[in-house]
């Protein structure tokens, strides 16, 4: 392929804005609304880095509850919350919380901690047989030097996929205390990317060569900044550049000190440090316990696994180091507050493998096979068919853990409620979207915001089936309605498509066919739905999808992997015929 | 005569920076009614502030990046949702730009913003950095990032569907 120039690519930039600038569209894409009072945006405050500095980068701020005033407010919020007019909305609730009980501790009061920085975080465990570590990643966008400095012995590794890598080993037994980056850590990576960014890799518990391993099949990701893709690996929580968390301290009437119980996101997993990693379970959670004799304070941190990207932590002071296995027994959750685990990303890609099917008719030229990629902006997808009576309908939820809680400026909004949990709205949009039928935004109280969406489902069925949907333990969101059947479930946020389309010899544009994940049953919507059959695959045909007469078809071919034919309006009395063309394409 | 007002700082400054402001939105979104709105709350948004500020210009960026970056938000599941039902229909736009209004609004927001703040709109690094709130040096970058997708993604003119 010919490749074209920056130059190129740039004169392509100016030359479609310079369209778009001068072109009123016919038809908006999606309706809007008529003026500027209709919205009114949730002020957000940003939080400078301020306090003390616990984790590198970031920097913690810390107010008490019920004086919340921020540190520094930007004179206009960071491009986040967006509210329907006429709603008030309080924050959302805590994450789930721990409290420790012991008779000669007497517990602070509670903090909220807030904090700022400008890197990602990303967190994995990992396990292969003997082998038990945490490797924790760090994206520097503006590091301040591409090679490795500091108290290290280095080791540049030959040939690495992209830019410059280097292992790095604490120089521990020269210079003890030296250099407390290099000290306070096992084996770390850093890998100078050709972007200019800086991938560093910390682990804690792992042997150089599994570490190694690890790094070497960590690649962009598109749901999440980083992907491990190595069946060793589980990724535990992701921490973006800001975030907040609690704290509460606690006294020992004996001496003074101070133990501490904090929860937060995966960033602070970087507390952890030392040579041994100790398995321990807090409050019936999976935790790991270190001490690090290398940085002199004598103290132990233990650290859980709350869920939802959370994590609990306990620090524990030398002078009460040998109390910890009771500290640990002594924390309990503060009740009523569900947690689960994080989606394990979805490594496998259906689309990855090229097209699945063919479509063979006498007019339709094939162009060449494509991929497109997508993201979502969520971490999960789910899909569900739905069967009410005489009704069937495709149900999809997708879960956006860090949402920047956002509900539809352009739609018509009604506040269902009470609901078990949260806030739920029903929203149906004008204009041409109008066609896509309701959907319905459920803010939880974790803060994560469920969206689902619809295709044939009418507004009661629909809210029906999602009113009593819960926190699942192995999927995101569990539907305990029966009419409701799980028919796929993504996590990862993104994923290939292969599109493949076929140009009409006589006119009426261009068929589309695409190889994908249970993604591809979020385009499918409007108010009827029928059930088809495509390839010997069960399927589902939605019309006028666009307001426009298309007819879009998806079909379940198993295994995670979905087929999606789009027809233009101009061959849409075709869409019978192009169904039955379709075909499964012979396995290479 | 006598009836006409003279012109307030407010007006002033929506005159000046209305155009602008249109032109920096279609940068973001990549549809003109759609800028022309933004552009127009943001225009609002500075004028209940103008007279506490003191760089109202670069308020103003500030206040449409992130409202495009909302507008994103708010709709790029619809936006993903259309194009993929659409796909194949006739555009408003000849298949050149079409291809390439795809390709910015499938790049993550920053990076959209830094190439067409500075390849379109004429913002300099240090505009866009104070706008998106991050360093110029993370500007170049991005600014590297989306040109080096765009151009993996892009057809030769000609070859668009």
């Amino acid at each position: 392929m010919n490749e074209l120039t920056d130059e190129q690519v740039i004169g392509r930039v100016r030359a479609a804005l310079d369209e778009a600038h001068d072109t009123e569209p016919a038809v908006a894409l999606v309706a809007r609304s008529t003026g500027p009072d209709r919205r009114e945006v949730l002020r957000w405050v940003g939080i400078a880095a301020a306090g003390a500095v616990v984790l590198g980068a970031v920097g913690w701020a810390v107010t008490r509850p019920g004086n919340d005033e921020p540190v520094a407010t930007l004179p206009e919020p960071p491009a986040t919350t967006v509210l329907p007019a006429t709603t008030t909305t309080e924050p959302v609730a805590a994450a789930p919380w721990f409290v420790l009980a012991s008779p000669d501790l007497v517990p602070g009061e509670e903090t909220t901690e807030q904090w700022g920085g400008s890197d990602l975080h990303q967190a994995w465990e990992w396990a292969d047989g003997d082998e038990y570590g945490l490797v924790t990643a760090t994206i520097v966008t503006a590091p301040t030097s591409p090679t490795p400095e500091g108290d290290y012995l280095t080791e540049e590794v030959p040939n690495p996929p992209d830019g410059r890598l280097w292992i790095l080993t604490p120089n521990r037994s020269d210079t003890p205390n030296a250099d407390s980056t290099a000290l306070d850590w096992g084996f770390e990576a850093f890998w100078a990317r050709s972007t200019g960014e800086v991938w560093l890799f910390r682990s804690v518990g792992l042997s150089k060569d599994a570490l190694v391993r690890a790094v070497a099949s960590a690649t962009p990701g598109s749901g999440v900044p980083i992907v491990i893709a190595d069946p060793s690996a589980r990724l535990l929580g992701l921490a973006g550049p800001q975030g907040s968390g609690r704290s509460q301290s606690y006294t020992s009437t004996a001496d003074g000190t101070e133990v501490v119980v904090r929860t937060g996101e995966a960033v602070l997993l970087g507390s952890l440090s030392g040579p041994d990693l100790e398995l321990v379970t807090v409050a019936g959670r999976p935790g790991w316990q270190t001490s690090n004799p290398f940085d002199g304070s004598g103290r132990v941190v233990v650290m859980w696994e709350v869920g939802n990207g959370t994590f609990g932590q306990l620090l524990v002071p030398a002078a009460l180091a040998d109390r910890v296995p009771g500290l640990i027994a002594a924390i309990a959750e503060v009740p009523g507050n569900p947690a689960r685990p994080v989606p394990t990303p979805d490594t496998g890609d259906p689309g990855a493998d090229g097209p699945r099917w063919e479509l063979t008719s006498a007019d339709l030229v094939r162009g060449d096979p494509a991929t497109e990629q997508w993201t979502s902006g969520a971490d999960s997808i789910q899909a569900w068919e739905v069967r009410n009576g005489d009704v069937v309908g495709i149900l999809t939820a997708a879960r956006i853990v860090d949402p920047d809680p956002a509900l539809p400026q352009d739609a018509t909004l009604d506040e269902i409620g009470p609901v078990s949990a949260g806030r739920l709205w029903l929203a149906t949009f004008d204009g041409a979207a109008g066609a896509l039928g309701p959907s319905a935004y459920w803010q939880r109280p974790l803060g994560e915001l469920w969206l689902f969406r619809q295709a044939g489902l009418p507004r009661e069925v629909l809210l029906k089936t999602i009113l009593d949907a819960t926190d699942g333990s192995t999927e995101p969101i569990v539907l305990t309605d029966p009419t409701a059947t799980p028919i796929g479930s993504a996590v990862g946020g993104g994923g290939t498509n292969v599109v493949q389309q076929y140009t009409s010899t006589s006119g009426g544009g261009q068929v589309t066919v695409r190889t994908g994940g249970p993604g591809l049953l979020e385009a499918l919507a409007g108010i009827n739905l029928t059930e088809v059959t495509v390839a010997g695959h069960r399927g589902w045909l939605a019309g006028t999808v666009a307001g426009d007469g298309t007819v879009l078809v998806v079909w379940d071919a198993g295994d995670g992997v979905f087929g999606q034919l789009v027809v233009p309006p101009a061959l849409a009395e075709r869409a019978d015929e192009l169904i039955a063309a379709v075909t499964e394409s012979p396995a290479d | 005569v006598d009836d006409i007002e003279p012109l307030t700082d407010h007006d002033a400054f929506y005159r000046e920076h209305h155009a602008d402001a249109v032109r920096w939105a279609v940068a973001l979104v990549g549809d003109r009614a759609v800028a022309e709105e933004l552009a127009q709350d943001a225009l609002v948004a500075v004028d209940r502030k103008l007279e506490g500020l003191e760089n109202p210009t670069g308020y103003l960026r500030r206040v449409v990046v992130n409202r495009c970056a909302s507008w994103h938000r708010s709709h790029q599941r619809e936006l993903r949702r259309m194009r993929r039902a659409t796909a194949g229909a006739p555009t408003t736009y000849t298949p050149a730009t079409d291809e390439m209004l795809s390709l910015l609004t499938a790049l993550p927001y920053q990076q959209r913003a830094a190439v067409t703040l500075r390849y379109w709109a004429d913002w300099t690094d240090a505009d866009i950095a104070a706008a998106l709130g991050v360093a110029e040096s993370t500007v170049r970058v991005l600014v590297h990032r989306a040109v080096a997708t765009l151009r993996t993604e892009l057809r030769p003119e000609g070859d668009q569907p």
